[in-house]
């Protein structure tokens, strides 16, 4: 996976490029619009995270030539202003996806994954994990050959899950990434909670196991061990 | 009240105190010559008498208007009175003007009584008070007429311009322009008018870019200190530091809710929103219950939902799910376990009753920074912004509490209502 990160901000695009490279990506960071037109001419990327506020203009401007430069790459946006015009321009320009400052390296994992789905497998992709499988374009999860029957939101918790398995995942983080547009609701943990028991509730049924381990006050990690 | 009817009232009232005053006035004036006509006739009438007298001293009276007879009085200066007495032609009592005095013709002392019948007050003033009624009642019909063409003429640019600029809109990047008056006051009006709009669409812009560089200089440090706790969160640490570091993490989470809410006020007091379209309420209800469900049943709260009609408006559709989603997130978080929600939308209007954990100050209710004592992790603006979307969109929102449960009522005002 190669991943281009046009981003001012050093300290935010050293965490991120970390992340991606213990995952064995190679990250190519830009710090200006001039520089992210120069990597793109010698580089074919997968993920270009592409943020909107850059010294030298809008991130926004550059979607055009990596359209035209980068056959398979997907674009994600990344802006601080959580404001509907920029969402749609920049979804118009040809962006494929669009995240909000502040976000979570377990939401954007899962962003960039599923993207990267969408543009090599055309969402055709079987996602495995154990005895688990899921069936992204059928919105199915089996254990084993068994379908589990879970609800919209379980089966997003079940896929963030194991795309960010081995990695603790705060109750902050699982909330926002089921409810991104529900500000009043990032602060309801009672809620996740109904969730994640009904899902762990619903394989066990199948006859799968429960890889979610709690991590006390925190959250949970999803894990073999 | 209307410039066209003040303008009236303001005539009639003056016209009111003026009318009275000027009859008390004429009739004292008109009163003062009658008298003093009548009066000269009466001295020209005993004149001729005494003449008359000199040569012919046979006494003739002619009843009431005349009365000579000799006297044995002194003689005495003429006294002019006025009396009342029986009018043989009249067949009435009258009121007369006489002049009495005793004279010396040739040394006969004679008593000579001249009288003119004479207009009494209470006539003077009756026909005084009917004409001037006329005359009032005539100026006022020809004022309200006239007023009514002046005004139509003068003062239509004005109105034409009053509209527009309640149509005006800083958000729209529109200039405004107005309609040319001859009248100087009314130019000069139109001068600071287009002059002020100038400058507030200037600091329009200057504060939106405001608004979005403080959200991005914010967000941006925000995002870098949760990244770097949830990565540190990652490794193996002793139990205290993890905790430390989990309490950081929460803490900056807050710090960016709250940013993102204030944020989001701002927007709303600066008429930041954005794209308004036709919004069925029923179904954006419907769609956000089905979101929140598992949470109501989590509390096992009795959800009851009556759909009256379409409640249809025209709303931003980001502000209308951000409107209903506080509302609904609003009732239930302050409710208990097993309690009520009951939501009911009519055409105009829709009303959402829950029970309650705790009872807030009613004056409180839709102030900002009051926070739910049982709910310490909310950072309690949601009010405010359900309160400030409502303002936005004219619609009335009405929030009422009594022991058990809190109502949130919303309802559409009329519109083009002044």
């Amino acid at each position: 996976m190669k991943i281009l990160l046009v981003e001012d901000e050093n300290d935010l695009s050293a965490v991120v490029s970390d992340y991606f490279v213990q995952q064995d990506a190679i990250v190519i960071i830009s710090g200006t619009k001039f520089e992210a037109e120069d990597a793109l001419i010698t580089n074919q990327f997968d993920i270009v995270f592409l943020d909107i506020g850059l010294p030298d203009g809008s991130g926004l401007e550059l979607i055009p030539a990596i359209r035209g430069s980068q056959e398979n790459a997907g674009i994600l946006i990344v802006s601080a202003k959580n404001s509907l015009d920029d969402k749609v321009d920049g979804l118009d320009l040809g962006a494929d996806d669009y995240i909000t400052k502040p976000f979570h390296l377990a939401e954007l994992n899962s962003r960039v994954k599923a993207l990267m789905r969408r543009k090599q497998f055309k969402g055709k992709e079987i996602i495995q994990f154990q005895e688990l499988s899921i069936n992204i374009s059928e919105n199915q999860a089996y254990v084993h050959d068994q379908v589990v029957p879970l609800t919209k939101k379980e089966f997003s918790l079940l896929i963030y899950f194991i795309v960010n398995n081995n990695r603790v995942l705060t109750k902050e983080a699982i909330s926002e990434h089921l409810w991104k547009d529900n500000l009043d609701f990032a602060d309801n943990y009672n809620f996740i909670y109904t969730h994640i028991k009904n899902l762990r509730k619903k394989i066990l049924i199948a006859g799968g196991k429960d890889y979610l381990s709690t991590v006390h006050g925190i959250g949970y990690k999803y894990t073999i061990e | 009240m209307k410039l066209i009817q003040k303008t009236n009232r303001s005539y009639l009232l003056i016209l009111l105190i003026v009318f009275p005053i000027a009859c008390v006035f004429f009739f004292f004036i008109l009163k003062y010559f009658v008298e003093d006509e009548t009066n000269e006739k009466l001295r020209a009438d005993e004149f001729r008498i005494i003449e008359r007298l000199k040569v012919d001293t046979s006494i003739v009276s002619i009843a009431p208007i005349i009365d000579v007879e000799l006297s044995l009085k002194d003689v005495t200066e003429p006294i002019i009175q006025n009396i009342y007495l029986y009018d043989p032609v009249e067949k009435e009592e009258e009121l007369f003007r006489e002049l009495s005095s005793v004279v010396d013709v040739n040394g006969i002392h004679y008593s000579i009584k001249v009288r003119h019948s004479t207009i009494e007050s209470k006539d003077f003033l009756s026909v005084i008070g009917l004409s001037f009624a006329f005359i009032l009642i005539l100026i006022l019909s020809l004022l309200y007429v006239i007023n009514r063409r002046v005004f139509n003429k003068l003062w239509g640019p004005f109105y034409k311009n009053l509209q527009l600029l309640q149509s005006f809109s800083i958000t729209t990047n529109e200039d405004l322009i107005l309609e040319e008056s001859e009248v100087t006051e009314f130019k000069e009006l139109n001068h600071c008018l287009v002059k002020l709009t100038n400058k507030l669409g200037n600091d329009y812009r200057l504060l939106k870019e405001f608004t979005e560089n403080a959200s991005h200089e914010l967000q941006t440090p925000l995002t870098i200190i949760l990244l770097n706790l949830d990565e540190t969160l990652q490794k193996p640490l002793d139990q205290e530091t993890y905790k430390k570091i989990y309490s950081c993490f929460v803490t900056a989470k807050r710090l960016s809710l709250l940013n993102e809410k204030l944020l989001l006020l701002t927007k709303l007091d600066n008429d930041q929103y954005g794209d308004v379209l036709e919004i069925n309420m029923n179904e954006s209800f419907q769609k956000q219950l089905e979101e929140l469900a598992p949470l109501i049943e989590e509390k096992r709260i009795q959800l009851k939902v009556d759909n009256f009609g379409e409640f249809r408006t025209k709303m931003d559709p980001i502000l209308t799910n951000i409107l209903i989603n506080n509302i609904l997130s609003n009732a239930i978080r302050h409710n208990h376990k097993e309690g009520i929600i009951h939501i009911s939308i009519s055409s105009s209007n829709f009303t959402i009753v829950n029970s309650s954990k705790e009872k807030l100050p009613d004056q409180q209710l839709f102030d900002r920074f009051i926070k739910g004592r049982n709910s310490p992790d909310s950072v309690g603006l949601g009010l405010s912004i359900i309160k400030k979307i409502c303002t936005i969109y004219n619609l009335k929102v009405l929030g009422t509490q009594n022991n058990e449960n809190v109502t949130f009522s919303i309802t559409a005002s009329e519109k083009h209502q002044n």
